[in-house]
């Protein structure tokens, strides 16, 4: 059911930031009943365009239209008003208060005007009717801190629907979901769309842009790169433009394992979350983990580093066990830990990149008790030439670096220990297309130099084309091993789900 | 539609990492060019208001009057470097300079004495950072509790009676001068720069601030975070120490109740100079303006005889509007 009228017309938006031109004159245009793609590498401009287009930011120049209206937003609330709304990948719910709450924030119904006191029962009836129009059934009284993520999405979702919005913008919204998850988000938002609602899906997954969208617009360098219908294109087609040139088809990355030199022995570990697990990991060999969001792969990592302490288990490193109660334990056996989110655990993100490589390392640059300045930006140096880090200076704060550049220096303190057993976890999340790329040699390289690697990883893809082999976990434990051929991703899959 | 009150910027989205929104120089440490403005244009408000202000008696007594406050309140910069915050600081400066004054009455060697005291505020600091780091109690929590313990202890050893009379020697660190420099005020620079160094180029300081941005990725990458809360806490103790020195030569008497409330002079110096109460980001230079400021602040209503509880509102309004002018020029 899709109208041909556009009902959402952006037009020549230019933004300019100091140093950089980060949209310019791109044009973006919405139909109702679409759910329209929105696509591009980091820094490709997407972010801008909808923050321009949910009241957050104004565009230098351009225009935007909306049923025939010139708008012009001077803060968020201004485009809420207009119906346009803005669902961000972290969702912005409060924690604590619960879904009925969250949902109609700011619009709650009141009784006696002057005291202002909530009507409750108004309140949840009302959170209850939208949460019957997106066919869900949940708790609304629990604070939403306590539900699934996918389900605080779908708080999210509804949060916007009871506004009444009819321009929804979703940020990255499947990154922490399982595929039965995803599978249910998008039925709902192909609901939404044949109510007559527009979408505008911002995703890093083609695969799952092809599945659920309609049309789709490609951003580069913050220049428009062309608005197709989604049968009109091909996968290739839309990662030449979004890289600006074709990426070679993904192969298999090899390297020799040292099959005698077992780095990391695991035996019968548990913790929260993690039943029984049993592994081993050689060195030079790169060992993904493959699995649900929940089956524990998260856990094992922490709790093999330390970060958690294991209920049960062994570890051996190089042959002789160790008792590993802390992180520091397990750096000074030669481990290092790269986690999911990198904002929250691996980055003082107002501290600068050499200070960050240099995180509780600092004897190496250190001169008579003191640390020295040149020995720090040296080593920040070092790193920026052997990882191609983009920063512009050793004392930029890694607030400011791309989402790549700031895993590359998580990546460089762990090398600047020369950790010879690296943990990750997810190491790609969030990383553009490009940057990927530049990881995935990265990984290779350290396999080859003897580096033992256990990555945990949710994009099958990747997992298959860097493992030397894949453990699948399902509910705490191991469910499968495997040594990954083309072909097998049906099988793998089945063993996750 | 009704205004909603929410606001849908989502600055931890990765995709804002790209595009550098703030201006280049907000990745440098705190501004302290605009403090040191300020600190300027206040000196020349009193001086058209107090031409008195100007004279060099009148500097000699500011920088005397803040050197304590310098002092205390670069411990206080390190400890709210790592996200900590330490309401001790007046207790146990005064039970410092108990320690001191009862060793100099007992007639040992003045350098002897200076070490107990100094020895003393700094195991008390070393017990605040082991409650803190070790016990994972709150730093308010903590430091509240000690506030009152410490308190407590000096109003038990002296018996609640102050001490007096102490030797003329030791006034020399409150009163004496070098040339026409106080040496009360050489002290206060020479910590200051101590500190400096020990946040900008120790191990100490660096894990504090790796602490106050993000302790959990401190712990992850290595940092033995609850060490490195007792060393941070107890250098902290130690500048009490010196400022206990600073206060009770002055005084030539050490009481049971001194030092009350100083621990918010001490805040308020390091919240001004640019320091963020949230951790992560601090600056002993802007502790040092910050305290200046405070003290200019103080000589110069008092030249304008102005009554003491006004003094304390203007202040009151000057830190609130030094903390909102940071945060608008860090937008």
């Amino acid at each position: 059911m899709t109208m041909p009228e556009p009902i959402l017309r952006m037009a020549s938006i230019t933004k300019r930031f100091p140093g950089i031109k980060a949209l310019d004159n791109v044009d973006f245009s919405l139909r109702s009943g679409e759910i329209h793609a929105l696509l591009g590498a980091n820094g490709a401009g997407k972010s801008t365009l909808m923050k321009i287009l949910c009241g957050s930011l104004k565009p230098d120049s351009g225009e935007i239209v909306m049923e025939g209206n010139l708008l012009s937003f001077d803060r968020p609330a201004d485009a809420i008003a207009a119906g346009i709304s803005y669902v961000p990948q972290e969702l912005m719910l409060a924690p604590t208060l619960s879904a009925a709450r969250n949902i109609l924030l700011g619009q709650e119904p009141i009784r006696f005007q002057m005291l202002g006191v909530i009507d409750e029962k108004e309140l949840k009836a009302q959170a209850q009717e939208v949460l019957g129009r997106l066919g869900m059934t949940i708790d609304i009284n629990m604070p939403v801190q306590k539900h699934a993520v996918s389900t605080q999405q779908m708080i999210a979702i509804a949060t916007a629907l009871f506004r009444d919005s009819r321009i929804l913008v979703l940020d990255e919204p499947t990154s922490s979901l399982s595929e039965a998850e995803i599978e249910r988000l998008f039925s709902i938002t192909r609901k939404l769309r044949d109510e007559g609602h527009a979408i505008v899906f911002i995703s890093h997954h083609l695969d799952e842009v092809f599945r659920i969208a309609d049309r789709l617009t490609v951003l580069r360098d913050g220049v428009f790169q062309g608005c197709f219908g989604v049968e009109d294109v091909s996968h290739d087609d839309v990662v030449a433009l979004m890289v600006g040139r074709r990426m070679d088809a993904a192969e298999s990355y090899m390297h020799d394992v040292q099959e005698e030199n077992i780095a990391l022995r695991v035996r019968h570990l548990a913790v929260d979350g993690v039943v029984d697990v049993n592994f081993d990991v050689h060195k030079g060999e790169v060992v993904g983990i493959f699995g649900q969001v929940g089956s524990g792969r998260t856990e094992v990592l922490r709790a093999v580093f330390g970060a958690d302490r294991p209920q049960r288990g062994t570890i051996e490193i190089n042959g002789t066990p160790v008792v590993i109660r802390s992180p520091r334990d397990a750096i000074r056996h030669g481990l290092g830990l790269i986690t999911e989110d990198r904002k929250r655990q691996g980055l003082v993100l107002e501290m600068g990149i050499a200070d960050n490589i240099s995180l509780g390392n600092y004897l190496p640059v250190m001169n008579r008790g003191l640390v020295n300045p040149r020995a720090r930006s040296h080593v920040a140096g070092k790193f920026k030439k052997e990882l191609q880090i983009k920063m512009q200076g050793p004392n930029q704060w890694v607030k400011f670096l791309s989402g790549g550049n700031q895993q590359k220096v998580i990546l460089a303190k762990w090398l600047n220990r020369n950790s010879q057993i690296l943990l990750m976890d997810e190491p790609t999340k969030g990383i553009d297309v490009g940057a990927k790329q530049e990881f995935y040699a990265l990984i290779n390289t350290l396999a080859e130099q003897g580096v033992a690697i256990l990555m945990v990883s949710s994009e099958l893809t990747e997992v298959m084309m860097l493992s030397d082999r894949i453990l699948v976990m399902k509910d705490g434990r191991i469910n499968g091993e495997f040594i990954p051929e083309s072909g097998m991703e049906e099988q793998i899959l089945a063993k996750a789900l | 539609m009704t205004d909603k009150q929410i606001t849908q910027e989502s600055t931890t989205s990765h995709e804002m990492d790209d595009l550098v929104e703030k201006k280049e120089r907000s990745w440098k440490v705190p501004q302290s060019a605009g403090i040191v403005l300020a600190l300027i244009l206040l000196s020349i408000f009193f001086t058209i208001l107090s031409p008195v202000f100007i004279s060099g008696t009148n500097i000699v007594n500011i920088l005397v009057q803040s050197s304590m406050t310098i002092v205390i309140a670069t411990g206080a910069t390190i400890v709210i470097a790592s996200a900590g915050i330490d309401l001790s600081v007046g207790s146990v400066l005064a039970l410092s300079g108990i320690f001191m004054a009862m060793a100099l009455k007992a007639e040992w060697p003045p350098a002897l004495c200076i070490l107990i005291g100094l020895f003393g505020s700094t195991l008390i600091g070393a017990i605040n950072g082991w409650m803190v780091g070790k016990v994972k109690i709150t730093p308010f929590i903590a430091t509240l509790a000690m506030m009152s313990v410490a308190r407590a202890v000096a109003y038990i050893i002296t018996d609640a009676r102050p001490i007096y009379g102490l030797p003329a020697g030791f006034r020399y660190f409150g009163t004496g001068k070098i040339g026409p420099v106080p040496v009360a005020g050489i002290v206060a620079i020479v910590v200051a720069a101590i500190g400096h160094l020990i946040l900008e180029r120790t191990r100490a300081g660096r894990n504090s601030l790796a602490i106050g941005g993000n302790e959990e990725a401190a712990r992850l990458s290595g940092v033995n975070v609850g060490k490195a809360q007792i060393i941070i806490y107890a250098l902290a103790g130690l500048t009490y120490g010196i400022g206990a020195l600073i206060m009770t030569a002055r005084m030539n008497a050490a009481e049971p109740m001194a030092g009350t409330g100083l621990e918010m002079d001490a805040i308020a110096a390091a919240v001004i100079g640019g320091t963020s109460l949230a951790g992560g980001v601090a600056s002993v230079f802007g502790t040092v303006i910050g305290s200046l400021i405070l003290a200019t602040l103080r000589n110069g209503l008092t030249l304008l005889s102005v009554q003491p509880y006004f003094q304390q509102l203007t202040i009151g309004i000057v830190i609130v509007a030094a903390v909102f002018l940071d945060k608008i020029r860090s937008r």
